[in-house]
């Protein structure tokens, strides 16, 4: 799995989960249009989203975990909000973020790994 | 009790038995028929091929308001009306609609014109349109058959049903002020936001006021008027006069049903105002909070059957009575059933009034309020089943009472609770089912082949405290919103009504909030519950297990489905009547507060659902119909 794939993966699907939840807090037949669902679980996608490209210029250091951490606890979040919220297709678009942040933490790991040898 | 024997038993010698059943393809009443059984005789939809229901149509009436603006909410639960190929609508901003029912187009529209001022609702309110047509209608006049919508303030309006057309033979040019006819206590319009029963060349109208507004108000009455004419043939009183200085209301606000055959016209009685404190009504108000018959030529009370003594709860009887001929031991009985806020279901004999089963009248606890004088007995029906337990309500949640640091323990702490029935107090009372119930006013659901009966219930816990006049005028002067403060005017007391539920709105009682019932009419027996819907607060979604308080009522065909809205998430539901399992749902506007239309048109079946919100429920609010079908090819 290449670095590209990964960030595309876990950016990509933020996006779409962030370009859902606008449509569906906007959409009146949505179930959950102007309700703060859509905002919060969107608010937590749009954070995933600047920190892919964050996290995928960070390789070490103290603020990398506590990154990773915050990463991993905003997808669990927004991914459960997506499901409470009754739209899958928004939760499987973080499931899809989250694939591709284990991908790019396997990458950097495997990366660190490599440069050490 | 009030009973005319004799006049019963002679109605009921000369009556014959006959079905019940709707008119193939239309919708032409609220309840979908006179005897208010809700039922289609449609086959085309089934349990097999209900997944595949895809939206027809949809069409936006462009009547709603969230509050927000200069008009107050609005809450619309109107049931669409088919009849003379044409699908009626009235909204909750008193305008008309005529669609055709295979597409949504407008044929025409009327307004009313009526004030858009909530006059004696915390919304602007509409339960939609009556239709009416002339037995034997003159050729080439106009108004042979008519729409009729009523206003918040008092006016009745009558249509020409294939022009929109006021009719001007009808009131003053097309419009009947009924509220000419409250002479007495009139604190507020006879508010017109039920649509009126039409049977024969009459309409029935019963109006809705603000019982927890007044002490004194208007006595209930039910106007029986000339659909030609809008003249008053007769009138019903249901508060004696001599106490009528004291108390009010006891009217009929919700949908009432008729015996055809019979010539009976059944009325659910509401509550006396005010609505929790009875010191200044202590004489027996016998036909308040009762189902009580009439003579639909005369107007003569053929028998009354009070549900609730000295109703000091506003457990109104809030549904129409379902009519139902029940097969018990090989007899055909004539029968009605009546679903109440209380969460009891009356089974009684619909030409006397006596009940089918077995019931008693229970000691209830006494009222420690200095001047009332609660009913040292209630009657309880315990078959069928009532859906709430009567000796206690549902365990806190712990994880509410967590989440809010104890504020649900602080809520009910010192309150009074003895059961069903236990009068309001100044240190507050646990009313379970709560004020709005229970069952409400769409009532049930009757499939007259199998004589299996269908209703929806909320389980939502209340909390209710009487407040000394002088510390209630010192908390604000005027009247709250519809879950808070209200004065009670003339009363001693003012009180606060609040459901049991955190500042951050999660409830603080154990799950399910809502269910959905199937009993059997002629054992008694409930022969499922099932939880329907689900909860919602900020667009979350609670479990399905949970269910949800709901407002509205079920339909049923005699294809074997059953379809209802009336939940908190937005969604209408084809439900399997054998088992409750839900075969099929879909997101509309707004929570579908209203009672679905099934009809079928050019050889169409089609189920149609309001989605106009109600606050109660949840704060969306819409103004979509939308109408599903099978796909054509599947046709």
């Amino acid at each position: 799995m290449s670095r590209t794939i990964a960030i595309v993966l876990m950016a990509g699907g933020a996006l779409v989960a962030l370009a859902l939840c606008i449509y569906l807090y906007f959409e009146p037949l949505s179930g959950v249009s102007d309700t703060p669902a859509p905002l919060l679980t969107g608010f937590g996608a749009l954070c995933i989203l600047i920190v892919t490209f964050i996290l995928a210029r960070l390789t070490h250091g103290g603020w990398r975990v506590l990154l990773i951490i915050l990463t991993a606890l905003a997808l669990i979040l927004s991914a459960v909000a997506a499901v409470f919220m009754m739209h899958a297709e928004v939760a499987i678009a973080l499931v899809v973020s989250a694939a591709g942040f284990l991908f790019l933490l396997a990458y950097q790991q495997t990366h660190r790994q490599e440069s050490r040898a | 009790m009030t009973r005319l024997t004799f006049a019963a038993v002679a109605l009921a010698a000369l009556a014959p038995a006959a079905p019940l059943l709707a008119q193939e393809g239309d919708w032409p009443t609220f309840n979908g028929n006179l005897a208010a059984q809700k039922y289609s005789p449609a086959t085309q939809i089934t349990p097999e091929n209900v997944g595949d229901l895809e939206l027809a149509w949809e069409f936006e009436t462009g009547d709603v308001s969230d509050g927000s603006g200069e008009l107050p909410t609005s809450v619309w639960s109107a049931t669409p009306i088919l009849a003379n190929d044409t699908l009626y609508l009235g909204t909750p901003f008193y305008r008309v609609f005529a669609l055709d029912p295979g597409t949504g187009e407008v044929r025409w529209s009327y307004n009313t014109d009526s004030t858009l001022e909530a006059l004696t609702q915390p919304a602007l309110k509409s339960r939609g349109v009556t239709y009416w047509e002339a037995e034997t209608p003159v050729e080439g006049e106009p108004c042979q058959k008519r729409v009729y919508m009523g206003t918040m303030d008092s006016e009745l309006h009558a249509l020409d049903a294939d022009t929109g057309e006021l009719c001007t033979d009808f009131g003053d040019d097309g419009i009947l002020l009924v509220n000419k006819w409250n002479d007495v206590n009139a604190e507020w319009p006879l508010s017109l936001l039920q649509p009126p029963t039409a049977y024969g060349d009459q309409l029935f109208v019963g109006w809705a006021g603000a019982d927890w507004e007044y002490s004194v108000a208007s006595p209930g009455t039910v106007f029986a008027i000339d659909a030609r004419t809008g003249e008053r043939n007769w009138q019903v009183d249901f508060i004696p006069r001599e106490i009528r200085d004291r108390t009010g209301t006891a009217n009929v606000w919700a949908s009432m049903s008729v015996d055809e055959e019979r010539g009976i016209l059944y009325l659910p009685v509401s509550s006396p105002s005010p609505n929790y404190y009875g010191g200044m009504r202590t004489e027996p108000i016998e036909l308040a909070t009762s189902v009580t018959a009439v003579d639909t030529e005369t107007g003569e009370i053929i028998w009354s059957r009070q549900l609730v003594h000295h109703d000091i709860w506003d457990y109104d009887t809030g549904s129409a009575p379902t009519l139902v001929d029940l097969q018990v031991n090989g007899e055909t009985v004539p029968a009605l059933v009546q679903s109440t806020k209380q969460s009891m279901l009356y089974v009684l004999n619909r030409e006397t009034g006596e009940p089918i089963f077995d019931y008693e009248e229970r000691p209830v606890p006494a009222s420690d309020i200095e001047g009332e004088e609660a009913a040292p007995t209630q009657p309880f029906f315990m078959t069928p089943p009532p859906s709430h337990d009567f000796e206690s309500y549902p365990e806190m949640s712990t994880l509410a009472n967590l989440v809010s640091f104890g504020q649900c323990a602080d809520m009910i702490d010192g309150m009074r609770y003895e059961g069903l029935f236990t009068p309001p107090s100044l240190e507050g009372t646990i009313v379970y089912p709560g004020t709005a119930g229970g069952m409400q006013w769409g009532g049930g659901a009757l499939d007259p082949e199998t004589n299996r009966y269908y209703v929806n219930t909320s389980k939502v816990v209340q909390t209710l405290t009487l407040i000394p006049r002088e510390e209630y005028d010192e908390l604000q002067g005027g009247s709250g919103n519809e879950q808070g403060l209200y004065p009670q005017i003339g009363s001693p007391y003012g009180f606060r009504l609040l459901n049991w539920v955190t500042d951050n709105g999660l409830p603080c009682w154990k799950p399910p909030y809502g269910t959905l019932l199937a009993y059997d009419l002629k054992t008694g027996e409930m022969l499922w519950e099932v939880p329907l819907g689900r909860s919602k607060k900020w667009g979350f979604f609670g479990p399905a297990g949970w269910g949800s308080p709901n407002i509205g009522a079920p339909v049923i065909t005699a294809g074997g489905v059953l379809f209802i809205g009336s939940t908190m998430d937005a969604r209408v539901h084809a439900i399997d009547p054998r088992d409750g399992t839900e075969l099929w749902s879909d997101h509309v506007e707004a929570p579908s507060v209203a009672n679905p239309a099934v009809y079928t048109y050019e050889g169409r079946q089609y189920v149609a659902f309001v989605a106009g919100g109600n606050t109660i429920l949840s704060p969306e609010v819409g103004d979509q119909i939308a109408v599903y079908a099978l796909p054509l090819d599947d046709d």
